[in-house]
């Protein structure tokens, strides 16, 4: 790592001292790339869905008689007298919340795929250890120094930017926790020198003079990291995020996921070195009314749906490069309880969207919800691993080698979500 | 925004308190204090030091002048020095100095007083979770009183991120006011109000203690045994397990920290000891002494119920729950009518044994991860911790009995310490072999004491500590002969700390020229060392805490135990640098709040009348005894800028809210209903901290401290 950077800073700043682009600076990035890898890097775009979201509210089995006696008042039909209320039938067998419905052009589209029955091999039902399990990869251990997205970046095998992993949270998320570089930034127009409510020009003084007093200082990660830094604002800057604008027609909903995933997609549209970039939205724990096609459930998938639609129609050709995925720590009861919600469970489902997804499917297994299906007589069994398909959409689409060193204490295999 | 970016911050387990986060804050009636021992807070009382002979430090030999070894000793031992603090440590005499410190005996009358503004200080631990309790644990209270029902305590636990609206919205108020009430008339206060409590008192003790060692070595030792705020089981017991596990011993024995830690319900929630149990089958302690397979209500199924509050939430699917009977908090007791566990809700079940606490015992705690044991030494250090425990913080009547009865069951081994419990109902009384050492059958807390005397003084937990130690003190990857020595020092002063900080000082590598400055400061170290240097004032901490955060350490908050890595590269990356500038500049501008400062008291209340005489008197003051004949140039070409000389008027525009966990925690704490005036959170975070007040340019005498401080050279320690 430590070479790395002291490499790429010296190639930044002879870069921006030649007066050329500081989007030239990601370029040359890839320019040291080994030969055979790609022109252009991949980005993978993670979005945690914390709280556990309802995997059989999100996609359900159509007209299952298990889940219409244990969701009387929940459940859906697909039948087209239920009007508003219809469930969107994704292969006859599984349908998708229409609160989703934003997302079916992609599903059609055979770019979008949804993995079923996904989850731990641990069964806590505490969203604290399942939520640090999955971020750490290792379930069952809350010890792993590291989070998995940046064991990730630790494997991608070539050199990166200082916007390579990129959290848009408060704090940096447990998956990017280890030692590779991550940024942890909610609002990338706050990347700059400055007080608040100081006055531009006494910010722009300090920021030449604070770029003077790192570039040449003798502690060597504090020079390397400061040039980063100055080379990391100046092509920001260089790329106005301040007055970004969406493509023509894009309109991303309210909210902090838009939010996030519109400066995601900053980031990639503006080359400045991205590759793997973290997300986050919240309000899944539905104990209480959770609702049908309206209702709490309801809006949150609808603010997921649109803002993931609208995030891939604003990223254009770009999205050739781009892959999403959600994840959730754990599903909830199969059975509605007496607030018309549902409670903690096992498994839930995810969705996977990128140019070499084997989309326009329901992955995983999920054979009935009978009651002697369920684990432990009540939740959607998991029969997917998470780390099977994370290590999977690590190595088909970020060309990571599956191992070890990724998951460790983990063997298994890819559930095959790509095609070819 | 800022309720949803509240719920799904990292802290995960903070936003499930937004539900009920104003317990006591409620309008105009200030939360009734729970009776409690009116004690003042307590500074430490210092260790007993061992007097191992005079004292020589090699500063000396190894070319240093007197005034730079004192200038060395104040960045490594304490939170950085104070203006004139170089001066006093050589009055001392620098070997005299670092005695007092080791003693820790120095009077605080300054920090006392301070203190005194912390009412969770004046509990005891127990006393602490019992009036601080989870929000969950309120609200199932309130239920089982009959204050609302089922439903009504579903809607008022449900988060903000989902306002609910219309009916159901005022519904859901008028249960929250309905259950905050109830509360309050339990005397019950807010767990925000406890966490804030917490980070002030530490800010306060690092930036006002004349026994800096002995709060450097907190902040050390609380790393190493690490608990999180983000578990919400733990939660309310953290500040007392700082307090009262941590701090007494960090200049005592390593052996009584780690039994204190073992012990302490915060580890023993945050690792999950407190539910693990012996596996199906086992022969419990219970058991075996009592001669019989555990009728008596003390079977393992037997357990406590109630719960600490992680997931109070949900009900059984339909039907019991395989598996979710066992242990503390998930109980069905036989003698708890029939299902009355499943309202306890679901949570992590103990389905057996649990191997977090005994693995982070062995990697993190003592041995380290090539410490030379096995997976087999993991489970059966597992299985030698089996019952130990939690009392649970909210009694109910079944347990209240069973608890009395744990207390007379002395004789078969029960133990209730505080809020410790042994439960030999749960103890796995098999034999076991732990790193060689058999432990025999039938045995019950024994057991886990052992272990801990096995592992306290392991030649493998010396050079483990001593490495840790060395890393913190001298350099990220310290020298293997000082290594060496502070680990045979540990282990021939059977774990003495203070013998071991004392070897520390006297040793060659500690001050070989090549690791001056060579530790850059955590987030938490640059900041209190920013105010300590400029003699700012914190009136309260919030704001300063905010900018921690924003740096990369949010306090008690990281999630993992392993605690915060103490390398460099794990605290400077291009955002965080990006934070430490913008700290400078802004607390040197006043744009903190709650922090005041007068930048000219620092120069005898004069002004400097320009940049370059601002730089030449300020200096020498913020980084004493450094390289400055180079900084200065250095410096002063930074700010010879010329824009820097230009007044201009035009604000920076309006930017979004603060974006980190902090800024959501307090803005949602203002947003609560009945807001935080009249709360003494209120009082101690009052007024608009985070939103400065201060707004314009910043003076040129600002803007240089501004710089002096953001600069790589302040980084350093």
């Amino acid at each position: 790592m430590w070479n790395r950077r002291v490499f790429l800073k010296a190639g930044g700043m002879s870069l921006v001292s030649f007066g050329l682009g500081p989007s030239f600076l990601g370029r040359a990035a890839l320019a040291a790339a080994p030969a055979g890898s790609p022109a252009r890097r991949k980005v993978l775009v993670t979005i945690f869905q914390r709280g556990a979201m309802d995997g059989l509210a999100a996609v359900p089995l159509l007209d299952d008689g298990a889940l219409r006696r244990l969701r009387p008042r929940l459940a859906m039909s697909a039948a087209q007298s239920a009007g508003e209320g219809t469930l969107l039938d994704l292969d006859g067998r599984f349908g998708l919340h229409p609160a989703f419905s934003p997302l079916l052009p992609l599903y059609r589209d055979g770019r979008l795929a949804v993995v079923h029955a996904v989850g731990s091999a641990d069964s806590t039902r505490s969203h604290f250890d399942a939520q640090d399990y999955m971020e750490t990869g290792t379930p069952g251990r809350k010890g792993t120094p590291s989070g998995w997205l940046n064991r990730v970046v630790g494997e991608l095998g070539h050199e990166g930017t200082p916007f390579r992993a990129v959290a848009l949270t408060p704090t940096l998320p447990r998956s990017l926790y280890g030692p590779e570089p991550a940024v942890a930034v909610t609002n990338l127009a706050d990347f700059k020198v400055g007080v608040r409510g100081g006055g531009k020009a006494a910010a722009g003084a300090a920021g030449s003079g604070f770029e003077a007093l790192y570039r040449q200082t003798s502690e060597e990660l504090l020079a390397a990291t400061g040039g980063e830094t100055f080379d990391a604002i100046q092509m920001l800057s260089a790329k106005q995020v301040t007055s970004y604008r969406p493509a023509p027609g894009v309109d991303y909903p309210q909210g902090p996921l838009a939010n996030a995933l519109r400066q995601i997609a900053m980031l990639i549209k503006a080359d400045v070195g991205l590759e793997v970039a973290f997300a986050e939205t919240g309000g899944w724990d539905t104990h209480v009314q959770q609702g049908g096609a309206q209702g709490s459930f309801a809006r949150r998938a609808g603010e997921l749906a649109r803002a993931v639609s609208a995030f891939w129609a604003d990223l254009g050709a770009h999205a050739d490069d781009v892959a999403v995925m959600t994840m959730t720590e754990f599903g909830r009861t199969v059975a509605e309880n007496g607030s018309g919600g549902t409670d903690h469970g096992h498994g839930s489902c995810l969705f996977l969207l990128g140019p070499g997804v084997a989309g326009g499917k329901v992955h995983g297994r999920l054979d009935s919800l009978d009651r002697d299906a369920l684990f432990e007589g009540r939740d959607l069994p998991v029969t997917t691993d998470f780390r099977a398909v994370f290590a999977e959409v690590a190595q088909r689409h970020l060309g990571v080698a599956p191992g070890a060193q990724l998951f460790p204490g983990w063997a298994g295999k890819g559930p095959g979500l790509f095609r070819g | 925004m800022s309720k949803a970016r509240f719920y799904v911050t990292a802290a995960a387990g903070l936003a499930s308190m937004g539900a009920l986060a104003v317990l006591s804050a409620s309008p105009g009636a200030p939360a009734p204090a729970k009776p409690a021992t009116a004690a003042a807070p307590q500074v430490p009382p210092p260790s007993t030091p061992r007097t191992t002979g005079t004292l020589a430090i090699p500063w000396r030999e190894a070319g240093w002048t007197e005034r730079e070894a004192a200038a060395h000793l104040l960045d490594r031992f304490t939170f950085g020095p104070r203006p004139g603090d170089v001066d006093r440590v050589v009055a001392t005499g620098l070997e005299r100095w670092f005695e007092q410190q080791v003693a820790g005996g120095l009077p605080e009358p300054v920090l006392t007083e301070r203190l005194g503004r912390y009412h969770a200080l004046t509990l005891s631990g127990p006393e602490i979770a019992r009036t601080y309790p989870n929000p969950f644990l309120v609200a199932r209270q309130a239920e089982q009183a009959g204050v609302v029902d089922r439903q009504q305590m579903e809607q008022a636990l449900t988060p903000d991120e989902e306002p609910m609206s219309g009916e159901q919205g005022r519904e859901q108020r008028q249960n929250r006011r309905a259950v905050m009430r109830y509360g309050m008339e339990q005397g019950y206060r807010s767990q925000r109000e406890l966490i804030a409590e917490q980070m002030g008192q530490k800010l306060d003790r690092a930036v006002l203690a004349e026994n800096q060692l002995a709060e450097v070595l907190v902040d050390f030792w609380f790393n190493h045994f690490y608990v999180s705020l983000t578990d919400n089981e733990a939660r309310s017991y953290v500040l007392a397990y700082e307090r009262d596990a941590i701090r007494p011993h960090v200049l005592g024995t390593f052996g009584a920290m780690l039994g204190a830690s073992a012990r302490h319900p915060a580890m023993l929630l945050y690792l999950d000891n407190a539910r693990s149990t012996a596996n199906e089958g086992a022969p419990t302690t219970f058991q075996s002494r009592r001669g019989g397979a555990g009728e008596g209500g003390f079977g393992r199924r037997g357990g406590f119920s109630g719960g600490m509050g992680r997931e109070l939430r949900g009900r059984g699917g339909f039907g019991p729950e395989p598996g979710t009977t066992d242990g503390l908090g998930a109980g069905r007791g036989p003698a708890g009518p029939p299902g009355a566990g499943a309202q306890g809700g679901q949570r992590r079940r103990s389905t057996g044994l649990n191997e977090n606490y005994a693995r982070e015992l062995l990697e993190l705690h003592t041995l380290g991860v090539d410490g030379g044991y096995s997976q087999k030494d993991v489970v059966e250090v597992a299985r030698a911790f089996t019952g130990w425990s939690v009392v649970p913080p909210m009694l109910e009547a079944g347990n209240q009995r069973r608890l009395a009865r744990a207390r007379q069951a002395g004789s078969f081994g029960f133990v209730v310490e505080g809020d410790f419990l042994f439960r030999a109902d749960a103890h796995d009384a098999g034999e076991k072999l732990v790193l060689g050492r058999k432990l025999a059958a039938g045995r019950g807390i024994e057991d886990g004491r052992e272990v801990l005397d096995l592992v306290a003084l392991h030649p493998a937990t010396a050079k483990h500590l001593a490495k840790k130690l060395a890393t913190r003190f001298v350099a990220d990857a310290p020298p293997a002969a000082l290594v060496d020595r502070l680990a045979a020092r540990f282990l021939a002063t059977h774990g003495d700390l203070s013998a071991v900080m004392r070897t520390l000082v006297e040793s060659p590598e500690f001050w070989h020229p090549v690791h001056r400055g060579a530790k850059i400061k955590s987030p938490f170290e640059l900041a209190v060392s920013a105010v300590r240097a400029t003699g700012a004032r914190v009136l309260d901490g919030a704001g300063l805490v905010e900018w921690i955060g924003r740096m990369g350490q949010p306090l008690y908050l990281y999630q993992a135990p392993t605690g915060y890595p103490d390398r460099a590269d794990a605290w400077v990356n291009t955002g965080s640098l990006l934070n430490r500038m913008n700290f400078g500049l802004a607390l040197a501008a006043g744009r903190i709040g709650g922090v005041s400062l007068d930048l000219a008291a620092l120069n005898g209340g004069r002004e400097p009348e320009s940049r370059e005489e601002a730089l030449a008197l300020y200096l020498p003051r913020l980084l004493p005894e450094r390289d400055l004949d180079h900084l200065a140039e250095e410096l002063s070409a930074a700010i010879r800028d010329p824009d820097l000389s230009r007044k201009v008027a035009e604000r920076s525009e309006r930017e979004s809210g603060g974006g980190s966990a902090y800024g959501a925690l307090f803005r949602e704490e203002r947003r609560g209903e009945g807001g935080m005036d009249s709360s003494p959170y209120g009082r101690l975070f009052a007024g608009h901290r985070l939103s400065t007040a201060a707004t314009g340019e910043p003076s040129a005498l600002e803007q240089v401290v501004g710089v002096i401080l953001g600069a790589p050279e302040f980084q350093r320690r």
